[in-house]
């Protein structure tokens, strides 16, 4: 599908070094181009490998506007398959995941191996001398060409064409390979369904909410303010509960906001913290660390866990938090609707008390539910409905122009509140809206 | 479902009136937005789980909608009356119906825990930006025990019907 009436030229228009239109989430031609090029030419999150351990393990997955089901074939190797039966395009399954020997379409039971390659169909004399005979490749399901993995994350990629996941992952594979080395038993395991959040706002919104160092203190003061006023009635430390712990350095002066700075990767990717943040003061778990200790030793140990990475954006699906085990990941909708799924994990080897401890975070921040995320929510929404209006064209990316400091591995970073990251992203987004050649 | 074992008075028909008004009480409280009073139906140590998945056994293995205890429903009550809470600027409203009350089981131990089971359908309007108006439904698990002749809620747990579903906001309570 494309556009006519956005040249690349327009498109440049659009984004400037420290601004970008409007138009940018509110556009719905810019959405649909969004999908063709971005969603397409980017690794894109599908799935982690613990959901299909076996082979015939499947689950089901979006890739840009694609229905995919991510399967595990006899050989061990991942496919991702177009969940569209070549025959008359019905859908092969409507499950979330699942165990299947071989796929059999529900409408005239044509059925394919879990590489996709088509095994029976009934009647199938009867395509003799047609162009839909066995040896044409359109009888088997479609399969997405580009798949890897990087330390069980899975990611696939509609072209055919581009770097290698590692190569485009870059230094941000670094914050993968920190929320798994925080694994004793060297491997993490998704748990249960994710969260499931519709936000009625573009799904740039949310992206780059997760960078955003200035919001959680005027944004979340009413979970963070009556977190701290409990917390404070509590005189002995040992008994604050945990969920009191997690809210209340949301309410954290600018200042901290400001000092845990940010750290830019190249293709869009960026972390923000490092070395604090504000998950930095959670009360230790000792059987957790000496689990730890016997896996890693004690200078691995230590360097593994002074990571104080706040967020991670691999740009544009996959955001991760290292230290709570979670992932969130942004399913564009349309242009004024995303999918935020929130999935969490079991540190293979760690005590039971480290995935509650991130399940609790995970309902208290990113729940439809939750206590902190109807705030978000609300900022996307009103974002969203007054960038519909007229008079004011552009969305500031103004902070901190000149702030930044070159790192030896050729990454940038920035102060916490600096819009570096946005403008970073930006740059890939533009990059990946050019149509090759251009 | 048979009961366990009998209680003893008031009749069973007393006692399941008295259930069923308790719940009613508590759907009032919240569409009241009387959190003091709502907050005060939980004993210190109950639980409010909405899971989601319908056969979800275990708040500790996999994520709920929400698995609180009483502190973080103190928060959640705390939040809702705070001035910069900004998603309830426009203040949500909600309607709650239960109904098919039943006393599934009466457990004795130190003092009787009656497990009672209904179902539920719930108007909330100003859920977002949009004025729409949701409606949820499905079934609640109440385990209620008696403290000093009043009840109070040891458990509750919500099954929405589509708590697999993807969600908006539920900002009303359930």
């Amino acid at each position: 599908m494309e556009y006519s009436g956005l040249s690349i030229e327009e498109l440049e228009n659009l984004v400037e070094a420290d601004k970008v239109h409007k138009r940018l989430y509110t556009d719905s031609d810019i959405f649909e181009l969004e999908m063709d090029r971005v969603f397409a030419k980017a690794w894109i999150f599908v799935c982690h490998e613990s959901q299909i351990p076996d082979p015939g393990d499947f689950c089901s997955s979006q890739l840009a506007r694609e229905s995919v089901i991510i399967v595990r074939h006899s050989d061990d190797t991942i496919k991702v398959l177009y969940n569209r039966c070549p025959h008359k395009g019905t859908q092969l399954t409507t499950a979330a995941s699942g165990h299947v020997r071989a796929f059999r379409c529900m409408y005239h039971a044509w059925s394919f191996d879990t590489d996709g390659s088509l095994k029976a169909r009934p009647l199938a004399d009867a395509y003799e001398g047609s162009r839909l005979n066995t040896d044409n490749d359109d009888c088997n399901l479609k399969g997405i060409a580009s798949v890897e993995s990087y330390r069980g994350f899975v990611f696939a990629r509609i072209h055919t064409e581009g770097p290698d996941l590692v190569t485009w992952l870059g230094e941000a594979r670094t914050s993968i390979d920190n929320l798994v080395d925080r694994a004793p038993g060297g491997a993490l395991e998704v748990v249960g369904p994710p969260l499931k959040y519709v936000n009625d706002c573009n799904w740039k919104m949310l992206v780059e909410n997760v960078s955003d160092n200035l919001h959680a203190l005027p944004t979340h003061r009413s979970a963070s303010a009556p977190a701290k006023e409990m917390a404070d009635s509590i005189s002995n430390d040992d008994e604050i509960p945990t969920v009191l712990h997690m809210l209340t350095p949301f309410g954290s002066p600018l200042s901290f906001f400001e000092k845990i700075g940010q750290t830019i990767c190249g293709n869009g990717h960026s972390f923000t913290g490092g070395e604090i943040s504000i998950h930095s003061a959670y009360p230790e778990n000792e059987d957790y660390n000496q689990a730890m200790l016997a896996t890693h030793g004690e200078e691995a140990f230590k360097n593994i866990l002074s990571v104080e990475r706040h967020n991670t954006v691999i740009y544009p699906s996959l955001s991760l938090k290292c230290n709570l085990q979670c992932i969130r990941v942004f399913r564009p909708i349309s242009v004024d609707e995303t999918l935020l799924e929130t999935w969490t994990f079991r540190l293979r080897g760690a005590p039971d008390e480290m995935l509650e401890r991130s399940l609790l975070y995970n309902q208290a921040i990113f729940s439809p539910a939750s206590i902190a995320g109807h705030d978000d929510n609300e900022a996307f929404c009103r974002m969203q409905q007054g960038l519909k209006g007229g008079g004011l064209e552009w969305v500031s990316l103004h902070r901190h122009m000149d702030a930044e400091t070159h790192n030896s591995d050729g990454t940038i970073s920035a102060p916490g509140t600096s819009d570096i990251t946005y403008r970073h992203e930006y740059e890939a987004w533009l990059d990946y809206m050019r149509i090759d050649g251009e | 479902m048979e009961n366990r074992s009998q209680p003893k008075k008031p009749s069973q028909l007393e006692l399941i009136a008295e259930l069923e008004q308790f719940l009613f009480y508590e759907a009032r409280c919240i569409d009241e937005k009387r959190w003091d009073d709502w907050l005060s139906l939980y004993l210190e140590d109950a639980i409010y789980w909405v899971p989601t998945s319908r056969d979800q056994v275990d708040p500790l293995q996999q994520a709920s909608l929400v698995y609180e205890g009483k502190t973080t429903l103190r928060l959640r009550a705390k939040r809702m009356e705070h001035p910069q809470a900004h998603s309830l600027d426009r203040r949500p409203e909600s309607t709650h119906l239960i109904s098919n009350i039943m006393l599934d089981e009466v457990i004795d131990e130190d003092g009787a825990v009656y497990h009672v089971s209904s179902s539920f359908m719930t108007l909330g309007y100003q859920e977002d930006l949009r004025n729409t108006q949701t409606v949820y439904g499905g079934k609640y698990f109440h385990q209620l025990v008696r403290t000093d002749k009043q009840l109070k809620i040891k458990q509750k747990k919500v099954v929405l019907n589509n708590c697999d579903a993807p969600h908006r906001n539920i900002q009303i309570l359930l």
